[in-house]
């Protein structure tokens, strides 16, 4: 699905302007933000819309349901003619996944995003889908009256509702969408947070460049994003790793890699990390044997530190072994919060535990 | 103990350098961080900050030091700002001692450098009317080379919180002068070097609002994203700013327009901009961490080439970005937040108003401190949530009249509450346990009249929604998981709000929100809804209860001390005017009705037990107070041969933090102790009271046991997910972490286990869930070995204890908050009755404990002050026993020459009573008796020294709060089934045979399930009775106490239980855990009100 421009990006004219040394990131800034290109305006080649339909379920737990988003349709569109270009709902998992399916757009798309909350199956409250970095006029915040003052832009049990987005200039980037009702049902009671209940998933906003930076043998190198064989998008939440992967090497599949999978890679592949805080807790986060490049910086880092909602993606080559991601902080590493990145011929990711299996 | 905490306010600065421009991922760790390190923190209430911080980048310069250029621009200039008396403190000359004389170099070459303005500032740390603290702009002068300028008028005069912004130029020298509220003063030349939003704050109590905000710009152009496109501002060009700092769960904000005129905004505000309005944020972090989100827009994250739309603010940092107002999204409210969920949940949120071109829209203040109200503390009621006993919740404006005790506010309707988590170890959440039932689901009616969303395609808005936004979390306040924070909320309902930690669930603070309409009484509103859903009037018995609770829990005054001669209860209650639905009254008045009218008690003598036991006891006194220690408590052993205080272990080199739970290795020489309120477990060796390992485990660790099987450590962690499995190594006497063990699944709502219990084959493990209203049974030996949750088994409202048959086949989890106990079959993970401890006189059990011999359960009842003792035969109360005000733990130990004693402790009095469930020894519970009680304060001689071992200078003078807080309690030797088994011969040589083997002596009463499981069914054994049996014998019983029997208000007496006992007999088989309706609790209170 990945279609590639020629114009030049702001990110590629940054790390070209780093990697050529032109000094501190003031300059880099400076040099990459005055191309000409950034002061008319940008044009898409091939602008696409999405047109996608989620629902949400509920997962049946002893001791609490969870919530999870499931994707039914995902076809692309001309958005000049409305002529159907492309069908990919095959792509995904079927069924809910915790986290949701991940959305892969292009910088100039927009998204016609409709979410069903199913009467049987559904959510018993008002449920939403808030996202973020995309451009969207307040009807699409996908949040409560009481907050944005318009109307509840979420959906009661046999509801549907459509959120309008777009890949304006300056959104390439993984953003995250989640809930923002904060649980709310329709006598009063706070369902105890449905964001934190799975209600959360990715949008990943590939650059028009089709170019991305990583650290490959240890320096800082511009890569084409149809070179990444996967990727890889994880929540961390107070208590596990929830990943989504993408296979390029298997026609783009999504497949649902639930709690602190298994991630499996081949020698020499190009793996982009997409990370996610969700939830209270704060993370610092570690994979043995590998550094990266801190976003948007030259800066090589081996460990980071974020909280809820905040992201980190990154690309590194894989390198045969076996390593380890994990949440360094103690009381979370000692609680589960890690697994295993394991490189070898086979490259195939082992799904983790899901709270779909039945409980004993 | 002197000072619990040493508050001394200073208002003097110490000035961080916050740096927005962090590119490291290797940040300082805060918080929940490293767990398990063992270092050991002094964390003393004062000097939590040091004196002087330096930061890369930044330099501060020892005034004699400064350049030549510089003195003569500042000799030629009257600067002397006269309006305030000087002392000279002594941190200041601290300070200049610790000016390193290497660096002073460098610091005049920097200074000589200095070739922009001199800007002399004196602020001034003010006490606001509600306690908090604000800094006020005094004076603001820019020397420039040939002029002086006075900047004052840009600030407000008066205190604000943030405070004053102070914004200068990197090439600017700051000579910052500030006086604390003494008149102490402090001055420090600043000298910046590279651009951002930094932080200064005062050395104590900063986040009761003695921070601010230091904006350094440069002649560089800032890159933003405008129009989709990054390009470069000049911060000249900025239309506002907006200095927003995260504090607990609160955002304190302020405005600077292009004028640099400063406008406080004061909470959660509404920022004011039209679209495409070039504003600044300027987020900064003063108390725990924080997720910066706002909705709608992006920015560019300083010193890097990153788009972001939340950015992480730790204590300290910031970071400081320009946006366009409406950024490609247009007009409307948007949302700006703090990410942390339980943040959010606490109020954490405000609006960022974007309104059309040339619209000027305004930013609208939030609630401020300075609001007036119906008293003298104003409209904002600020709670410090603290460690210290009886001030859990702290009311920073102090006690309003006397006898309110320090966690009483009142406020108009309309007015806020405010807490900070600002002086606890630990984590909390804040959650009402009572509000006007009419605030119930505000603002959700605007929710449900609009129930089904347009699909509309609108993208454009030209106009701003019509509707006020309205951010006030409605009732109930809560939070999904315990956090470190705070909490905001507006009460815009008249009536009494009471809130709670549903961790620690005896903290309470209270507000009562007037309706100014309704003069001279302060109203507690008519109806009134409990966290259980049930709703009561505000007169109710049940109400009434409450409220003596809240005053006795938050007024150590009114705590029980048995230590006096011919020892009194004295109570005292605020003499306040209110108003309930049947009328007004006068607060004090009908809480004294509701205790027999006189606040006068005479108390029992302590008597000791006739019979001795074997070994010794040892209790929690969580609240006393010691020498050395800033946090309360100690471990208090009794020799159980004379019933005298033998040690107390207070643990000052660790600062011991409320010791919670007791438990001990098999070899019955080790004692584990959990703090509470802490995130620590520690071990001392029992005959010397010698610290052994001091083990950060994990937060709120309250209950510890050992599996018998493998002697490892299991430690509840109720503000964690989980059970923590510990190792202690004795050989090197150190703890070893092996892993958390989670209490519910991935992904779902945090459990906070509290009382856990484990089997005696130590096959299994139950934990009452506190949060989630149910337990959990995890099984050891499934998942090879690892274990996994077998099932989660429904209770009733806040389960917090347990207790086990001697066959691992039966649990007893207490209620808290429905009054119930479950008996919970451990093979099907399911209740399989539902005992109702409120239909026999008893409310809010907590500590649950079945006998040894599996004979009955001991429930110590602390709203009560009862205690219920339950047959497990037929699983009803077949006796009640009085306890003291806050009646809580109960252990079992042997009793010399057979049988049991069980130890039951307090947490509003200093005395231990020893329960003998069956004196005659023939396995049936219903002769119940208080065997005797032992003074906890231990004894000291006419000179004051201690009559006792101690490790903290215990004289007379140097305790406060004596004996007080009695909760986990321990008898050496353990002699539960299990347990027991392991006791070396000098143990077991004291027990008697069927002590040695209460498995065997259990399988001789022989208690058996039917196929259900639904009743158990007695099938041999020499004392079987049926229940009208055991009635009329309740009716010969002779109350126990003179309390008994002088105050039928307390103590339920007879008549009543029989009452009760024969409407327990009628819903036997009907388990019905959360419909316990109010009149039940109201023939248990039969207070007569007004």
């Amino acid at each position: 699905m990945m279609k590639y421009y020629l114009s030049i990006s702001i990110l590629l004219s940054t790390i070209l302007s780093l990697l050529l040394g032109l000094g501190n990131f003031t300059s880099a800034i400076t040099t990459a933000f005055s191309q000409e290109e950034f002061n008319g305006n940008t044009e898409y080649p091939y602008p696409v819309l999405h047109k996608i339909d989620l629902s949400v379920h509920a997962i049946e737990k002893p001791g609490g349901d969870l919530y999870a988003y499931q994707l039914d349709s995902h076809k692309i569109y001309d958005p000049e003619t409305n002529l159907l270009l492309n069908d990919i709902t095959d792509r995904y998992s079927n069924g809910p996944t915790i986290p949701g399916p991940t959305l892969m757009i292009e910088e100039g798309d927009s998204v016609e995003l409709t979410l069903t909350n199913p009467e049987e199956t559904g959510v018993p409250g008002m449920v939403g889908i808030h996202v973020h970095g995309i451009d969207y006029p307040l009807a699409s915040d996908g949040t409560l009256k009481v907050v944005n003052g318009l109307r509840n832009e979420g959906v009661f049990p046999g509801q549907s509702i459509t959120y309008h987005y777009s890949a304006g200039p300056a959104t390439a980037g993984t953003w995250p969408y989640h809930d923002h009702t904060l649980g709310l049902n329709p006598t009063g009671m706070n369902m105890n947070g449905a964001e934190t209940l799975g209600l959360f998933g990715n949008l990943v906003i590939d650059s028009h460049t089709g170019k991305t930076v990583a650290l490959v043998d240890g320096k800082p190198t511009i890569v084409n994003i149809a070179d990444i064989s996967k990727d890889i998008l994880c929540y961390v939440t107070d208590d596990a790793f929830w990943c989504d992967e993408i296979d390029y090497r298997n026609f783009a599949e999504h497949k649902a890699l639930w709690e602190n999978p298994t991630i499996g890679a081949r020698d020499g592949d190009l793996i982009r990390f997409h990370l996610y805080g969700m939830g209270t807790d704060f993370h610092i986060f570690e994979l043995t044997g590998y550094d990266w490049l801190d976003p948007g910086t030259t800066q090589i880092i081996k460990q980071k530190k974020f909280g809820p909602l905040e992201n980190h993606v990154f690309t590194i080559k894989a390198k045969n072994g076996i390593a380890e991601y994990r949440d360094t902080i103690t009381s979370h590493e000692l609680s589960g919060l890690k697994g295993s990145f394991v490189v070898d011929s086979n490259g195939q990711s082992i799904q983790g535990q899901s709270p779909l299996e039945v409980f004993n | 103990m002197n000072q619990l905490k040493n508050n001394t306010i200073i208002g003097i600065f110490t000035i961080i350098l916050l740096s927005s421009t962090v590119t490291t991922g290797m940040e300082t760790i805060v918080d929940k961080s490293d767990l398990i390190d063992k270092t050991i923190e002094e964390t003393n209430g004062s000097g939590m900050h040091p004196i002087i911080k330096y930061a890369e980048g930044y330099n501060e310069v020892n005034p004699d030091n400064l350049g030549e250029q510089t003195k003569s621009k500042l000799s030629n200039k009257n600067l002397e700002v006269k309006d305030y008396t000087v002392k000279k403190s002594e941190t200041e000359q601290t300070y200049q001692k610790k000016i390193d004389p290497e660096k002073i170099d460098a610091e005049n070459k920097a200074i000589n450098a200095v070739e922009g303005s001199i800007h002399k500032v004196t602020i001034e740390a003010k006490k606001l009317q509600n306690g908090q603290y604000g800094y006020l702009m005094k004076k603001h002068i820019v020397l420039d080379d040939d002029s002086e300028q006075d900047l004052t008028y840009r600030y407000p005069n008066f205190p604000t919180i943030p405070g004053p912004t102070l914004e200068i130029q990197t090439d600017d020298l700051l000579i910052l002068t500030s006086i604390d509220e003494n008149g102490n003063i402090k001055t420090q030349n600043i000298q910046p070097k590279k651009t951002g939003s930094f932080e200064y704050f005062g050395e104590n109590s900063s986040t009761l609002g003695l921070f601010g905000a230091i904006v350094v710009d440069s002649s560089n152009k800032i890159p933003s994203k405008v129009d989709g496109k990054v390009i470069e501002v000049d911060p000249k060009d900025l239309e506002k700013q907006y200095v927003l700092f995260m504090v607990g769960s609160t955002f304190w904000g302020q405005e600077i327009n292009s004028k640099h005129i400063q406008k406080p905004l004061w909470t959660n505000p509404t920022l004011g901009a039209d679209l495409n309005q070039l504003v600044r944020f300027h987020v900064l972090g003063a108390a725990n961490q924080h997720t910066f989100h706002l909705h709608a827009h992006e920015w560019v994250d300083p010193g890097t080439a990153n788009i972001i739309d939340t950015k992480l603010i730790s204590t300290n940092q910031g970071t400081s970005f320009i946006i366009q107002a409406g950024d490609r999204a247009g007009v409307g409210n948007w949302s700006y937040h703090c990410h942390v969920f339980a943040h959010m949940e606490a109020g954490m949120m405000g609006t960022f108003k974007v309104g059309p071109v040339d619209s000027h829209t305004e930013s609208v203040p939030g609630a401020s401190p300075l609001d007036s109200g119906p008293t003298k503390q104003g409209n904002f009621i600020t709670f410090s949530i603290t460690d210290e006993p009886g001030k859990f919740f702290k009311n920073v404006g102090g006690e309003l009249v006397k006898g309110a005790t320090e966690s009483l506010g009142v406020v108009e309707k309309g007015g806020t509450a405010h807490f900070i988590m600002d002086d606890t170890n630990t984590v909390h959440t804040i959650t009402t346990l009572l509000w006007p039932s009419e605030a119930e689901n505000m603002p959700m009616e605007k929710l449900v009249d609009n129930k089904k969303p347009e699909t509309t395609k609108e993208n454009k808005i030209s106009n701003l929604p019509q509707s006020q936004t309205d951010m006030t979390p409605h009732m109930p306040f809560d939070q999904i998981t315990a956090y470190s924070g705070g909490g905001i909320v507006k009460l815009e309902t008249p009536g009494l709000y009471v809130f709670t930690c549903k961790v620690h669930p005896y903290m309470f603070g209270g507000v009562i929100a007037d309706d100014p309409e309704t003069e001279n009484v302060l109203d507690l509103g008519d109806e009134l809804e409990l966290s259980t859903g049930e709703k009561i009037p505000s007169s109710h018995p049940l109400t009434l209860a409450l409220l003596k609770i809240f005053f006795i829990a938050n007024n150590p005054l009114n705590w029980l001390d048995y230590s006096q001669d011919n020892p009194e209860w004295k109570l005292t209650f605020p003499h306040i005017p209110i108003k309930t639905d049947l009328g007004n009254g006068y607060l004090d008045q009908a809480l004294l009705k509701s205790i027999g009218g006189s606040s006068n008690k005479q108390l029992e003598e302590i008597t000791h037990p006739g019979n001795p036991g074997i070994g010794e006891v040892w209790v929690d006194t969580q609240f006393e107070e010691t020498h050395s220690k800033t946090k309360p408590g100690t471990v208090t052993m009794i020799n159980t041969e004379n019933w005298q205080v033998e040690r107390k272990v207070a643990l000052p080199q660790i600062n011991m933090n409320n010791p919670h739970n007791i438990w001990s290795d098999s070899s019955q020489q080790i004692i584990y102790q959990t703090q509470w309120f802490d995130n620590r477990l520690t071990a001392f060796d029992r005959d010397t009271g010698n610290l052994l390992d001091d083990l950060k485990i994990g937060d709120a660790p309250a209950h510890v046991m050992t599996n018998p099987d493998n002697d490892l450590l299991y430690v509840s962690l109720s503000g964690e997910q989980g059970v923590a499995e510990v190792k202690f190594d004795k050989n090197e006497n150190k703890f070893k972490m092996i892993r958390i063990i989670p209490t519910q699944d991935a992904g779902q709502n945090p459990t906070s286990p509290h009382g856990l219990w484990i089997t005696p084959d130590g096959n299994k493990m139950i934990t009452p869930n506190q949060f989630t209203d149910d337990t959990t049974i995890f099984d050891f030996t499934q998942h090879s070995g690892n274990g996994e949750i077998k099932s989660r088994v429904d209770a009733g409202n806040m389960p917090i204890s347990t207790g086990m048959m001697p066959d691992g086949k039966r649990a007893y989890v207490s209620n808290l908050l429905s009054n119930t106990i479950n008996v919970i079959d451990m093979e099907l993970g399911r209740v399989v009755k539902t005992i109702d401890l409120a239909a026999s006189g008893h409310a809010f059990p907590i500590q649950t404990s079945v006998s040894p011999n599996g004979q009955y359960v001991v429930t110590a009842n602390t709203l009560t002050g009862t205690i219920a003792i339950i047959d497990t035969d037929t699983n009803e109360v077949v006796k009640s026993l009085p306890c003291d005000p806050g009646c809580h733990g109960v252990n079992f130990g042997a009793k010399k020459d057979g049988g049991y004693y069980a130890y039951v402790t307090s947490k509003f009095s200093n005395r231990l009573i020893v329960v003998d469930g069956d004196p005659n020894n023939d396995g049936n519970p219903k002769d119940a008796i208080i065997s005797g009680t032992v003074l906890l304060t231990g004894t000291y001689d006419n000179s004051g020294n201690a009559q006792f071992e101690n490790d903290d200078n215990m004289a007379y003078s140097n305790v406060k709060l004596k004996g007080m807080g009695g909760q986990g309690t321990y008898a050496i030797p353990n002699v539960y089934p299990g347990w027991v088994q392991l006791l070396d011969l000098s143990w077991a040589g004291q027990l008697t045979d069927e002590q040695r083997d209460p498995i065997g002596a259990f399988n001789t009463f022989g208690k058996v399930m039917d196929n259900t499981g639904a009743n158990p069914i007695k099938v041999l054994g020499p004392n079987s009775f049926n229940s009208q049996d055991s009635l009329s014998e309740l009716k010969a019983e002779r109350p126990l106490s003179q309390e008994t029997q002088n105050n039928d208000n307390q103590v339920p007496n007879t008549q009543k239980e029989l009452k009760s006992a024969e409407a327990s007999t009628n819903s036997i088989g009907k388990p019905s855990i959360k419909n316990v309706q109010p009149n039940n609790i109201l023939s248990i209170l039969p207070i007569p009100y007004p």
